[in-house]
Parts: C-alpha cells; sequence; structure tokens
C-alpha cells in the first residue's frame, strides 16, 4: 500500500540527497565549460577591445545579452553556486548522527552481534589456552600498543579495535571549510577595492586610495578607503639572457598612518593591513623637453609610457595638447635589414620612434637617441632623461582569514577522511567447550580487499599475544 | 651536451619500452614485458640525473619551460611506476600507460623548448616547488590512475571474453586494482586541492587576487571537481569495475587540458608567463 507523504519531506530528501549533489555540480562543470568556449568579458585586455568584439558579429551581442560573457557572476551561475551550499549545508547537518556515530563520539555503547561475527566468511578465529575473562585487558593493551582505540561492547566479551577513531570527523572539516570559502570569498569581494596607478620614479603620490589612481572596482560593503602616501624612490629591472629576470621598487609608504620603507618586487607585494600593493608591469618615464626656435626651454614634462614589449604607446603636448605624439620605443636600437628592432630589452642604446601630428597632419617621423631633437614647427622635443614608472595595482580587502582557514581545513579534512580512514575490528570472545575462543572481524572504509592482508597478519599477532608466545 | 645526451636515452629508452609493453599486452607475451621493465630503469636514472641537473643549475624546481615541465611531469609518472614495480611487480603493467604518456610528454617537450629557458621573475617565488610540486604529484597519480582503469578494463574483457585470465594473471585480481585505482585517486585528489590551494595564495601575491577565473584555473577547477565527484560516485553510490575504470580513464583528458591544452588555444590565460620558447 502506498503511502502519500507530505511534499516537504521529500523536497527536503531530494535536496540532501548524493543525486542532487551530482546534478548541481555536474550544471556547475558545464557552465565553467561554457566559460571556456565563450570569451570572456574579464579576459579582454582592455574595454575598447571587448565593445569592438561585440561588434563583430550579432552572436557576440546575443551572448552579451544572456551575460554568458560574465558567467561567473551570471545569475545562472549564482543560482547553482546557491544550491551546491545548500546541499552542502544540510548534508552536513543530516550527517551529524551518523558521523559521531562512526566516529564513537556519541556515547552510545556499540552493539556487537557475536553471532553475526562468527558467521561472517570474512572472520577469522582461534583458539587461546587461557581463560575469557582474563584477556579484555590484554587484548585492549594489544591494540592500544599499535594506537587502536578500544571500545568495549554491549554484550559481554565483545569489543570494537578502531585505527583512525576520528576519521569521519573530516567529513566536517572538509564540507565546513567550503562555507569558510564562501563567506571568505563573498567577504572579500563585497570588500574589495582594486585600483591601478602608474608613479614614475621619484614621484610621490598622496590621497585616499580610490583618488590617487584609477578605479577598477570600488567596495560595496566597507566604503570607507584609507589614505595613501607613496613615494618611488628608485626602479631597477633586471634582466637574463633577453628576460626580465627581476623588477626591484623600493618605496616609501604611509597607509592607514603606518609608516615604511619598502622593497617590492614581482610576487612581493607591499602588504599593510588590508591594502596591498602589487606591482603589475614597467613603463618608460622620460623627461621631455621642448625647446623654442630661440633656445628657450618652454615645457619640460615627465611622459608615463608603457612602450615596454614592443607596444606603442601616444601622449600628448602644447598648450591645448595640440600636438599628439606616438612613441615606440627600441631599448637596444639596430637596424636590420632596414627594419628598426632592439637587440635585447635592455636600455644599452635606448632609442624613440616619433610620429608627432597636429591636427591630423604628420608634422615628423623618424627616430631620435636619448638626447637628440625631433623638430616640429621649429619647435624641439627631446627625450633628456630616462627613468621607469611602475604599474601598481592597489587592492584593499578583508575576509582572507576565512579563506585560508578554509584552505587549511579542506585539505586537514581531506587527509582525516581519505588517507587516514577508518579501520575497525570486531572482537568476540567466548568460553567454548573449556577452550577460550577469539574471533575477529575485520573492516576497512574504502579498502576492504587491502585490508584483508592487514587483518590477518593483526590476529596472527594477537594470538602470539594472548597464547604468551614471541 | 650532458643535457641534450641524458634527453634523447630518455626518449629512446621510453620509446623501445613502449614498443614491448604494447607489443607484449597484445601479443600476451610476459618476457617482452620483463624486458620493458628493465628498460625503464635506465631511463629513470638518467631521467632523474637530468631532473636534478636543471634544479641544481637554475636553484628552482625545474618548471619553466615546456621541456621542464614534461620532464617534471614524466618524471612523477615513471618515479610512482618504478615505486609500484619495486614493491610488487604485479602491478606494473601501470606501464602499459604511463611509459607512453611520458614518452610523448618529453617528445612534446624537446619540440618545444630544446634548451634551458631564462627564469622569468614573475616564476620566481616558493609558492612554485609547492604549486608544481604538487601540480605534477597530482598528474603522476592520475596517470597511474588512468593506467590502473585501463589495466583493469584489459583484463576484465579478457575474462569475460574467454572466461580465462592467462596472461593477465600475473596482475592483481579485479578487485585489487580496483582499489590501487581509487588509492591513487585519493592521492592525486588531495594533491590538486593542495596544488588549487598554493596556486591561489600565490596568484593573490603575483595578480593581487586569489582567484581571477583564468582559463588555466577553470579547468584545474573542473577537473578537480570531477575527480571529487568521481570519489563520491564510489563511495556513495557504489560505483566499481569497468564503469568507473572507463570513467578514470577518461577523466585524465581533463588534467591534460588544464596543464597543457588551454595554454596551447587560449591566448589570454595569465598562466601563459613571459618568456615563450
Amino acid at each position: 500500500m502506498r503511502t502519500n507523504k507530505p511534499s516537504g519531506n521529500s523536497l527536503y530528501k531530494f535536496l540532501k540527497s548524493i543525486r542532487f549533489t551530482t546534478t548541481v555540480l555536474s550544471s556547475l562543470i558545464v557552465v565553467y565549460f561554457l566559460s571556456l568556449l565563450v570569451p570572456q568579458k574579464m579576459l579582454f585586455p582592455t574595454a575598447a577591445q571587448y565593445r569592438a568584439w561585440l561588434g563583430e558579429s550579432p552572436l557576440h551581442r546575443l551572448l552579451d545579452a544572456l551575460r554568458l560573457t560574465e558567467i561567473y557572476a551570471s545569475p545562472l551561475t549564482m543560482f547553482l553556486l546557491g544550491l551546491f551550499f545548500l546541499n552542502l549545508i544540510l548534508v552536513a547537518v543530516d550527517r551529524i548522527p551518523v558521523v559521531l556515530r562512526r566516529a564513537y563520539l556519541n556515547g552510545e555503547v556499540p552493539r556487537v552481534d557475536p553471532g553475526l561475527v562468527k558467521e561472517s566468511s570474512s572472520t577469522i578465529s582461534f583458539m587461546v589456552a587461557a581463560p575469557a575473562g582474563s584477556l579484555a585487558d590484554r587484548t585492549g593493551r594489544f591494540f592500544r600498543k599499535r594506537r587502536w582505540g578500544v571500545v568495549t561492547g554491549r554484550v559481554a566479551g565483545t569489543f570494537v579495535a578502531v585505527r583512525n577513531r576520528l576519521s569521519p570527523l573530516g567529513f566536517f572539516l572538509f564540507h565546513g571549510s567550503f562555507i569558510l570559502c564562501l563567506l571568505g570569498g563573498l567577504v572579500l569581494t563585497y570588500t574589495r577595492f582594486t585600483g591601478k596607478v602608474a608613479v614614475a620614479e621619484g614621484e610621490t603620490l598622496q590621497g585616499r586610495l580610490d583618488t590617487v589612481g584609477a578605479v577598477v572596482k570600488s567596495p560595496l560593503l566597507f566604503r570607507k578607503l584609507p589614505e595613501m602616501l607613496l613615494h618611488v624612490d628608485r626602479i631597477e629591472t633586471r634582466y637574463e639572457e633577453g628576460a626580465a629576470s627581476d623588477l626591484i621598487i623600493d618605496v616609501d609608504s604611509v597607509i592607514g598612518g603606518v609608516s615604511r620603507k619598502e622593497r617590492i618586487r614581482v610576487n612581493e607585494p607591499l602588504t599593510q593591513g588590508a591594502v596591498s600593493l602589487v606591482a603589475q608591469t614597467v613603463g618608460l618615464a622620460p623627461v621631455v623637453v621642448v625647446t623654442a626656435p630661440d633656445g628657450r626651454v618652454v615645457d619640460t614634462a615627465v611622459v608615463k609610457l608603457n612602450v615596454l614589449k614592443g607596444h606603442g604607446d601616444s601622449f600628448a603636448l602644447g598648450s591645448r595638447n595640440q600636438y599628439h605624439i606616438t612613441v615606440r620605443y627600441f631599448p637596444d636600437y639596430a637596424v636590420y635589414n632596414g627594419a628598426e628592432t632592439s637587440r635585447s630589452p635592455e636600455p644599452r642604446n635606448p632609442a624613440f620612434h616619433l610620429v608627432i601630428e597636429k591636427e591630423g597632419a604628420q608634422l615628423y617621423d623618424g627616430t631620435v637617441r636619448l638626447g637628440e631633437e625631433a623638430a616640429m614647427e621649429g619647435f624641439r622635443v627631446a627625450f633628456k632623461e630616462l627613468h621607469y614608472c611602475a604599474n601598481f595595482q592597489i587592492i584593499r580587502e578583508y575576509g582572507q582569514w576565512p579563506l585560508i582557514a578554509g584552505f587549511l581545513l579542506g585539505s586537514l579534512g581531506l587527509i582525516m577522511r581519505l588517507i587516514f580512514y577508518q579501520k575497525r575490528v570486531q572482537l568476540v570472545v567466548e568460553e567454548r567447550e573449556g577452550a577460550t575462543m577469539v574471533y575477529l572481524l575485520g573492516q576497512a572504509e574504502y579498502f576492504p580487499h587491502s585490508f584483508a592482508g592487514e587483518i590477518a597478519a593483526l590476529a596472527a599477532d594477537l594470538q602470539h599475544e594472548l597464547n604468551g608466545e614471541k | 651536451m650532458l643535457d641534450t645526451a641524458l634527453i634523447w636515452f630518455c626518449i629512446y629508452c621510453y620509446a623501445v619500452a613502449t614498443i614491448l609493453l604494447l607489443t607484449g599486452f597484445v601479443f600476451s607475451k610476459n618476457k617482452l614485458l620483463k624486458i620493458a621493465g628493465f628498460l625503464v630503469l635506465p631511463a629513470f636514472l638518467a631521467h632523474t640525473t637530468l631532473f636534478g641537473m636543471r634544479w641544481v643549475r637554475t636553484g628552482w624546481f625545474p618548471a619553466n619551460g615546456e621541456l621542464e615541465n614534461a620532464l617534471t611531469a614524466g618524471w612523477f609518472a615513471i618515479a610512482f611506476t618504478v615505486y609500484l614495480f619495486a614493491r610488487n611487480r604485479s602491478t606494473s603493467g601501470v606501464a602499459l600507460f604511463t611509459v607512453p604518456a611520458t614518452l610523448l610528454l618529453m617528445g612534446y617537450g624537446v619540440m618545444k623548448a630544446p634548451s634551458p629557458l631564462p627564469m622569468e621573475a614573475s616564476l620566481k617565488s616558493s609558492w612554485l616547488l609547492i604549486h608544481v610540486l604538487f601540480a605534477q604529484l597530482a598528474f603522476g597519480s592520475y596517470l597511474l590512475v588512468s593506467g590502473f582503469g585501463l589495466l583493469y578494463v584489459l583484463k576484465d574483457r579478457r575474462i569475460r571474453s574467454e572466461n580465462a585470465i592467462g596472461f593477465y594473471g600475473r596482475f592483481p585480481a579485479l578487485e585489487i586494482i580496483d582499489e590501487l585505482m581509487f588509492k591513487f585517486v585519493i592521492y592525486g585528489f588531495i594533491a590538486q586541492a593542495i596544488m588549487i590551494v598554493s596556486g591561489s595564495i600565490w596568484a593573490k601575491e603575483l595578480w593581487g587576487s586569489y582567484w581571477g577565473w583564468d582559463p588555466v584555473e577553470v579547468w584545474a577547477l573542473v577537473s578537480w571537481l570531477l575527480y571529487g565527484l568521481s570519489i563520491h560516485l564510489r563511495v556513495t553510490l557504489g560505483w566499481r569495475g569497468r564503469r568507473l575504470a572507463w570513467l578514470m580513464i577518461f577523466l585524465l583528458s581533463t588534467v591534460i587540458i588544464s596543464y597543457w591544452g588551454i595554454n596551447i588555444v587560449v591566448e589570454n590565460s595569465k598562466h601563459i608567463f613571459g618568456v615563450v620558447s
């Protein structure tokens, strides 16, 4: 006869089932897989490039409209993540009694059925020439010496020896770590401020974090940002066989009232409280001097150019910014087969290819070395000194401790649960026809077949021990 | 010079061992498998010397460029195989998978970057050792898992079709292969988790955020979740045997895509470091 159970109960059972976990995880995997096929907005180097990509095809615009180009923050992904964590919490809560029972922490005396132990085909038995009453202590000592826990069973003459008794608790650590990571991730996301700033050697920046450079992301929580003073003393780049092998930036900083003299490198950001400064790239910051036809210096400026790695960059000069100057930089200038090139990335023979335009008309197109001048309408432009500028990412965020704790607990939980898995031996000691019989039934999580050899060896050792043989 | 000689010695040994292993399995020749085993040992010694030389020369864990990555990944795969061979020769059948895989990896590495590359600033971090070590430990374990999966499928098919074990009698019982497969899944899963965690901490120092949804990161996560799912399928839903073995063979593709595939097809991954061979 079928009984109608309340639908709420069925829904609860479904939400905490492994099938639901599998479905949600599989769906998330499909979504993440999709993110590799659909170009993601965040991976375009500039917003202009993304807009250009959108203009290429109606399909691209459709993907954008469906928010598939921002798939990680899309409502679908958020919904699936929500279901995943709901499932995680329900499963964890549901398994509390089971896990406590398996770890022998629920206060119950374990029930060992002597009949079942004696009848199992995997049971090992042997005879001992000693009364049953004297074996309890000796058996306990035997197992404890081998770092097994021993729990006396409900029925007289029954015991359970357990190796890695607390292993089931790893389940809580591992699943709880997801919750901590989620919590940390949410706090990080909602409190994160990201900005970008380029600072030249000798330059000082001062102000609130969101006023010193370009804001990439404003925080949704903890909107009050600290003040920062940053002075870059020196930037040094090192090269090894044509590769940038090191970047050293010496800075003086005051962040949140704390003054520090620090060396920033790639992989070694400056961190002060919740604020960190990550060196991302370096650019050039030459001193540009403009001289009038009568020899007067009419303008001197430090311009920041991202021209390393062969990229071109541009800047404007003049009282109305009427001169547009495009720059290509050759750190070790050479001409091969009529083409300008650089022999290495090291600044051994720096030169700049300049194209100067005014209102669309080209005034100059040529290459100048450091100190040489380019002529434009009687004025002369020269790059007098060569300095570097560092491009920093400024971050202010909270929430890393739950994340790190999640990482640690998750790893610990996995190791506890999967490497130090539980092994259990049910023991029955009984007197029969004047002799004492010991029955052992071994069980191991995950690897019952591999455990057969271990339990046989353990039983042999126990037999020797109880019979007083060495 | 010595580098090149050692690389080619390894490649030739692994190539001959691959031929012997394939022939041995196809024609059920035990002797060929034994010879292959003894060819792998000197190749592994040369491989270890090469690995050590690279490490000592640069002072950094060999992970710079395609060849070093191939050398390291292959070294772990062969080290696991040799370890199993030394412990219990009946498990050495996994070499049918690990030796050809190492051969392909080293061939790819030599093709892409035959000489040592200068170490780029972004790779100079203490996290490199931890991140790459666990990545390669995971890869080595998963390669072994697939090897056991293949062994399981082959042995199971022989038993089903001929109702006799014959040549496959030299390999462990199906239940044991199944458990060995699961042991290495666990090992790989934990190593991959540590790889992801250490990579995340390193990313915070290098790029400013723990997780950037970079294609390589996403694939590493997808692959880890899939292996996690396979653990759940075995432990909770009781998946065993051929079905699980095929799944394990298939899952290796997700790791290969994550480690090597993405950087071939995607241009904007942060995981493509500056020095390109």
